[in-house]
């Protein structure tokens, strides 16, 4: 909508950004203004408005910040002093971001199709947050209509008369009474009533001119936003999982009602989710679940791998998927879950086998992805999971004999996850290579293919690799592989505190991996009733 | 690699101090490094992140690649954690909640049933069920007290009853329905004991439904509708897949033609198959009506004959019964010269002495027209041998003497190396080496 897509545009279009200075009543969605955070101003773009308790509440999105720390401010975190960024009013900046970015839809369609990612931002088109808004909703699979769908937010594809676009009625204009400052604003019904303003005849004129939508905005002091931004809010306060409590990162569609709960609690074993004490405490007394509800394929001292069928346990790989969604920005659960594996890690005691993290993974992925997404719920994050997580997804990639990659994009963390593997495994290999080939065991040489094979990484993923550690060089007229000396401290460092202690770190050891590859006929991949 | 890809790579390769992934790099320690070739540092492809552009540019992100590139050089760096919102203890009854029911079995775990299987009821009370029930039961005795399950059950009796007849009470907002309504399914539903309280908890329920505008009392997902709204609702999700798109590459439109020629051609060979089967079924019908003819043609004989004793003759029953070959074979002599009842002897009607003496003709034929055209190859040799001296001949065997008819079979067997064109190749022209060109290039050489 309107403050959205002025923001993209002036992130495209520098030259063209208002400022101005504003005041409490002149602030609405899509404002950036400097927060306080942590004892700096940070440069912050206003998400949602909402009044608490009389006083209004921001939810803002800092600059350069993962979203996972958007946060609601109140007024007195906002500085006004400062001069603020207003929203881009549609103006002829529009033209040129759509030659600049010709072609976004088919930069993302091909990642819709797989189901568990969110659409990557196209490296051509300069909105930032643009993805969060109009996700997976063009280009979905198998469906034209859906495909020529224009993306939701920006005023450019809304004019009356361009090719099949969709008009679509800010909801902040509709002449419905603006609510009290007072009143508590309920999320479910402004998105019912801007899902309903969105599915107003497509070709209708938009009945107030640009400028009057703004001078409205502008006077009205709206705090209805686009259905599109609901999505950009978290909607969960906190949840309680196990021994455990924490609060979400992201948006996750579960029931909307949850909105209002204090906690959302969830059963460890089934991920089913109640809105109270007393509905979970009932639930408990009832569910006799104690593990994930698949086949264990892997067991080590400390922990167990099942491996469960989206298509044969859609309620629990749907539970899963909400859940993970909470701390996973880069998904969607706008596709059901059949089409997927879920490995998912545990460790036990007299309780249960208690989820620990997991990786979805196509049945069948056309470009050779070995996970589609991954997560170590927060409770056990930092303790070396992570790594025992994508280990597991090689090992199972070893096992098929396929070279495997994480699905991109990969979230910060998920991408810290993968080099910190990556460089572990790289120079395990090439250190024990190293020291065969000093005892003649060997033949000293490597090449980067043969990296890749042994440790069914991709060859990008190692080249990745090795220029990250600086071990690639050019030296007397020819490429070398460097074992830095960083490299071979930390190494030596590692394996005598492993002799020290007489343990080994953990790691997944091939030979308690029972597990064959799964087949599926391409019916079963499928949907069917 | 995609194919795009390696081409990207290619591309900012330079031409000596380009990265073969695929041949082998030596390993080498950062001390025994002599010279490094900044300048060949840059030529090593770049390659993505595979995190989101803008994503990239994170503080933290930022610090921790630093961090950790800094570690890579050789610097010192504490390891640099990303901030998240931390998990803390919960101040939940654990231990309550969650008894010690788990022992493992040693075997690795087989299990398949799904989360429906395992929650029971599917209706949990909430504080203001459990106020009703608690008020409900005071007013009953202590042999007539209600169970939270057995509540539980009835709840759900009465939701799932609600949803099966009125599946689209979110949509039309029909009446809550009325106990008469209800009371049929409860027979099915509901045990004996459970059945009492139904009527009690009714009212609760429908005061519940009242208040919830008659939609379902367990929260759910929100599911597609087919409505237009869909598409925007962030809170819709799981979709099901209509068909799942197969994405196009060029190594799975090869395979899937590769096989469906392979179906094709077996299915081809099928066809064929059946189509001779059919025709040898028709030609074994077509000898079943002429053996059928055949017999009936004997009966008449017979009956011929019958009528006309004196001319019977011994032997004659023979021509009525079809013979073994052998016999017949050793019988052809014999049987040429008798008269002019003579009949075929084999099923397909032809004779076998025709059969022979053509064969006879034929060979002899056959050596006429032999002789003949080596006859004329002689000659045509000859011909061609005039004025050379054929020294090929020489390192074999000593020449002989041209021979006439009687000789020509060694002849042409010691002339091997030099064998005079066929007839066939000299008209096709096309058909491979000419020998006989050979023949007549070869003094010109010499
Ligand atoms: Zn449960």
């Amino acid at each position: 909508m309107a403050p959205r897509d002025g923001s993209q545009e002036r992130t495209g279009t520098p030259d063209t950004v208002e400022k101005g200075l504003a005041t409490i009543n002149t602030l609405r969605i899509g404002v950036k203004a400097f927060v306080e955070k942590d004892g700096e101003k940070r440069k912050a773009e206003i998400l949602s408005i909402q009044s608490r308790k009389g006083e209004p509440n921001y939810y803002v999105h800092y600059e350069e910040f993962n979203k996972r720390l958007d946060e609601w401010v109140p007024a007195s975190r906002l500085d006004l002093t400062q001069e603020v960024e207003w929203p881009q009013p549609e103006g002829p900046a529009k033209k040129t971001q759509k030659s600049t970015a010709p072609a976004p839809k088919s930069a993302t369609a091909p990642k819709t199709t797989a189901g568990q990612k969110r659409p990557r931002t196209s490296t051509t088109a300069a909105p930032s947050r643009k993805n969060s808004e109009t996700p997976e909703l063009s280009a979905t699979s198998g469906n034209a209509a859906k495909a020529v769908r224009p993306p939701l937010v920006g005023g450019k594809e809304n004019r009356p008369g361009s090719d099949g676009s969709i008009s679509v009625i800010a909801p902040e204009i509709t002449t419905d009474t603006p609510k009290g400052e007072d009143s508590e604003l309920d999320l479910v019904d402004i998105q019912d009533a801007a899902a309903a303003a969105k599915a107003s005849n497509p070709n209708q004129q938009v009945p107030y001119s640009r400028e009057e939508e703004i001078e409205k905005l502008r006077t009205g002091g709206s705090m209805t936003q686009n259905q599109t931004e609901i999505s950009r809010v978290r909607n969960l306060n906190r949840i309680q999982i196990g021994k455990f409590e924490m609060e979400p990162w992201y948006f996750s569609p579960y029931p909307s009602a949850f909105a209002s709960a204090d906690t959302v609690y969830i059963c460890e074993f089934c991920l089913s989710y109640y809105a109270s004490l007393q509905t979970f405490t009932r639930h408990r007394a009832k569910c006799t679940l104690l593990h994930p509800p698949g086949n264990e394929i892997y067991r080590d001292n400390t922990i167990s791998f099942f491996e469960i069928d989206g298509r044969r346990q859609r309620r629990w790989c749907r539970n899963l998927c909400l859940l993970s969604k909470l701390f996973l920005d880069h998904k969607t659960l706008y596709y059901d879950v059949d089409p997927f594996l879920f490995y998912c890690m545990t460790t036990r005691d007299e309780h249960g086998c208690h989820l620990v993290g997991y990786f979805s993974k196509e049945k069948e992925s056309a470009e050779g992805y070995n996970v589609a997404c991954i997560l170590t719920l927060p409770q056990y994050q930092r303790k070396g999971y992570g790594k025992l997580l994508i280990a597991f997804s090689y090992e199972l990639s070893k096992r098929e004999g396929k070279l495997g990659s994480p699905e991109k994009p990969l979230s910060d963390l998920g991408l810290l996850g993968y080099r910190a593997y990556w460089a572990d495994a790289i120079v395990d290999l090439l250190y024990d290579h190293d020291k065969n080939s000093k005892e003649g065991k060997t033949n000293g040489e490597i090449s980067v293919e043969d990296i890749g094979a042994l440790l069914a990484m991709t060859t990008n993923d190692v080249l990745h690799t090795l220029q990250t550690l600086n071990m690639l060089r050019y030296s007397k007229g020819q490429h070398v592989i460097v074992l830095t000396e960083s490299v071979i401290e930390g190494k030596e460092k590692q394996r005598a505190k492993e002799k020290a202690k007489g343990i080994s770190r953990r790691r997944i050891e091939p030979e308690r991996l029972m597990w064959k590859p799964p087949v599926f006929t391409a019916s079963s991949r499928t949907w069917n009733w | 690699m995609t194919r795009a890809q390696t081409a990207a790579l290619g591309s900012q390769r330079f031409r000596q101090r380009k990265l073969s992934t695929k041949s082998g790099l030596a390993i080498v320690r950062e001390e025994d490094l002599e010279a490094i070739d900044d300048e060949a540092q840059r030529n090593v492809p770049h390659v993505e992140s595979g995190v989101e552009k803008v994503e990239e540019k994170e503080h933290h992100l930022q610090a921790a690649l630093s961090a950790s590139q800094a570690a890579a050089i050789g610097g010192k760096s504490a390891t640099f954690y990303i901030p998240t919102p931390d998990a803390v203890q919960s101040q939940i009854e654990y231990e309550k909640l969650y008894p010690l029911k788990y022992s493992q079995p040693t075997s690795y775990l087989r299990f398949s049933s799904t989360v429906e299987d395992c929650v029971g009821c599917p209706y949990d009370m909430d504080e203001e069920d459990d106020a009703f029930l608690k008020s409900m039961n005071k007013k009953r005795n202590a042999s007539t007290q209600c169970s939270e399950l057995q509540f539980e059950e009835v709840m759900n009796c009465f939701e799932e009853t609600a949803q099966a007849k009125q599946p689209f009470a979110a949509v039309d907002s029909p009446p809550v329905l009325s106990y008469d309504e209800i009371e049929s399914s409860i027979d099915d539903y509901l045990d004996d004991h459970a059945r009492q309280f139904a009527k009690d908890i009714y009212e609760h329920w429908k005061a519940r439904r009242l208040e919830a505008a008659n939609k379902q009392l367990i929260t759910g997902l929100k599911f597609e509708t087919g409505a237009d709204t869909d598409d925007a609702d962030p809170y819709v999700c799981f979709r099901r897949r209509e068909v799942r798109q197969i994405r196009k590459t060029r190594g799975r439109d090869a395979h899937s033609a590769e096989k469906l020629k392979k179906l094709r051609k077996e299915l081809e060979e099928a066809r064929e198959l059946f189509a001779m089967i059919k025709q040898r079924e028709i030609w074994k019908k077509e000898q079943l009506a002429v053996d059928k003819t055949l017999f009936d043609q004997r009966d008449n004989l017979i009956s011929v004959k019958q009528n006309l004793p004196d001319q019977y003759k011994e032997g004659d029953e023979d021509l009525l019964i079809t013979q073994k070959q052998k016999k017949k074979a050793l019988d052809i002599t014999q049987r040429l010269p008798s008269g002019q009842l003579q009949l075929p002897r084999r099923s397909d009607g032809r004779s076998a002495e025709a059969d022979l003496l053509l064969l006879s003709d034929w060979l002899a034929e056959r050596e006429r027209e032999m002789s003949l055209a080596i006859e004329q190859r002689i000659k045509q040799h000859q011909q061609w041998n005039e004025g050379y001296v054929d020294l090929t001949k020489a390192p074999l065997t000593p020449p002989l003497e041209t021979g006439t008819g009687s000789t020509f079979r060694t002849a042409t067997t010691e002339y091997l190396p030099t064998p005079p064109a066929s007839i066939s190749s000299e008209h096709s022209g096309d058909g491979g080496i000419d020998f006989g060109t050979i023949w007549e290039r070869r003094p010109a050489m010499d």
